[in-house]
């Protein structure tokens, strides 16, 4: 008797245990709930009402509610979260093929590292000329704005492209004797001969 | 009626509710002219299938995920390859929503279809009083499928206290009705107001609904130039699921009319009726 006791009373313990496990399921599965946490692409629903409402199709844009035949309840419940999901294209229409709405990718993306090319993550400064050169609407897709060059290789007053630390200036000469061609990536000849023409 | 066609002398072993064979179609078909038929005019494997020597393969073994197992396919459904050679509008059944007749009388036969006896449309009733044939939760279920749409599903659920007082406030605000069935939860007719319009009057909240649409033609779609780069990406996804993306078509089109809906789904009011949002 003693056995099957302790097992009764094992299975008693595990009980809670296993229906909440089950309700935690459940509340996962209710994905919609948790859209705001979503950091990978944020969707402000209350920012876009009105627009989407104007434009017809407000909710349905995303949220379709096209005819469907498939009477599998498990495959339907999966492939109603796809039809949910968003599509880079809809997104873009308006943020970026026509500028309609704010393009700034860190709107709606939480870190760029997550949607620009791998080529993007070592030292791509080196690179980016011969790219751009290939094949500019490439980088169009993305840098939409022409002041992301022209801060770069037309301007120095630009707050936007802080790439050396503050009082940079007082350790660059050091860095320069080291590696001269990588202040040159960045920097044309002008750049030096500008201050150190007046400081001889 | 018109007589049964017969089997032609060779027997072809086919699957069971197979379409016949060697037979020659009747005048009311109208066979594609890139069906082919064999040389006395019958329809052959070939006529519908387009894998060369099908009747040749074990039923098993027939790859009937190829794209032209049913020719110029696939076919999101299995009728709209029907329709092919057969007239659709034949086999069209009874829209029982089109209640109202030219000069706006309505046909209790129709009525009959889910009310035991026709209810008078100009009185307020309980929904004892309606008389149902099947509780409101399952009659759309004789007719339509339980999820006739995509997100159907999801939302066939009780809704929580804070969703049921937004959908309270709305009814009120609105004028309209929002019923859950018995078990407080959303079914079909939560959403959709399954009497043609004008036939309860609009200053009544069950007989409030969308305007734009015609009952008789339904919901209308139109395309949009989304549509190519949407399937694209939806085709991707469904492919990885197990059992591939066949036969699921995912596309996207855009609402040009609405019908039988409480609210407008197109503007989002219908879906404001009940959600929120917190930013």
């Amino acid at each position: 008797m003693k056995g099957p006791g302790l097992m009764l009373l094992l299975v008693l313990l595990c009980l809670p245990l296993s229906v909440a496990g089950e309700a935690t399921n459940e509340k996962d599965e209710r994905w919609w709930e948790k859209r705001h946490q979503r950091a990978d692409i944020f969707y402000p629903h209350k920012a876009h009402q009105a627009v989407m409402e104007a434009d017809g199709d407000a909710c349905l844009r995303c949220h379709p509610f096209n005819p469907t035949d498939i009477r599998d309840l498990e495959r339907l419940r999966v492939i109603n979260v796809i039809a949910n999901e968003p599509l880079r294209e809809i997104c873009h229409s308006c943020h970026v093929d026509r500028i309609s709405a704010p393009w700034r990718c860190d709107l709606c993306h939480d870190q760029r590292q997550k949607i620009w090319p791998q080529d993007h993550n070592f030292n791509y400064i080196a690179n980016h000329a011969e790219d751009s050169r290939l094949d500019e609407s490439q980088c169009r897709e993305c840098h939409l704005d022409l002041s992301f060059c022209t801060d770069c290789h037309f301007r120095r007053d630009s707050s936007r492209h802080r790439v050396h630390p503050l009082a940079y200036v007082s350790a660059h000469g050091l860095e320069a004797r080291f590696d001269t061609a990588s202040c040159g990536r960045c920097h044309d000849v002008d750049y030096c001969s500008d201050c150190h023409r007046r400081r001889p | 009626m018109a007589a049964t066609p017969v089997m032609a002398q060779r027997p072809v072993d086919l699957p069971p509710l197979h379409h016949l064979v060697n037979v020659k179609p009747s005048k009311a078909v109208n066979v594609p002219e890139d069906f082919p038929l064999n040389h006395r005019g019958e329809i052959t494997c070939e006529t519908c299938h387009g894998i060369e020597d099908i009747e040749d393969i074990p039923f098993e073994e027939v790859d009937k995920r190829a794209p032209d197992f049913l020719r110029q396919g696939p076919y999101a459904k299995t009728t709209a390859f029907c329709y092919r050679c057969h007239a659709e509008k034949t086999y069209r059944r009874q829209n029982i929503h089109d209640l109202l007749d030219a000069r706006g009388e309505y046909d209790e036969k129709a009525c009959e279809y889910c009310h035991q006896q026709a209810p008078d449309p100009g009185k307020d009733h309980t929904r004892e009083q309606l008389k149902l044939r099947l509780p409101p939760e399952t009659i759309c279920l004789g007719c339509h499928l339980k999820t006739p749409h995509l997100n159907a599903l999801d939302h066939l659920v009780k809704p929580d206290e804070k969703m049921r007082r937004r959908m309270q406030a709305s009814e009120r605000r609105l004028g309209i009705i929002l019923p859950l069935d018995t078990r407080g939860r959303i079914m079909c007719v939560t959403c959709h107001a399954p009497h043609e319009r004008g036939l309860i009057d609009e200053s009544k909240p069950a007989g409030k609904q969308v305007a734009d649409g015609d009952v008789k033609e339904g919901v209308v779609y139109e395309d949009h130039p989304w549509d190519a780069v949407y399937r694209a990406d939806k085709q991707a996804r469904l492919k990885k699921l197990p059992g591939g993306a066949a036969p699921v078509a995912l596309y996207y089109r855009r609402l040009r009319s609405e019908v039988l809906l409480r609210l407008s789904a197109r503007d989002g009011a219908l879906c404001l009726a009940c959600h929120a949002f917190e930013r």
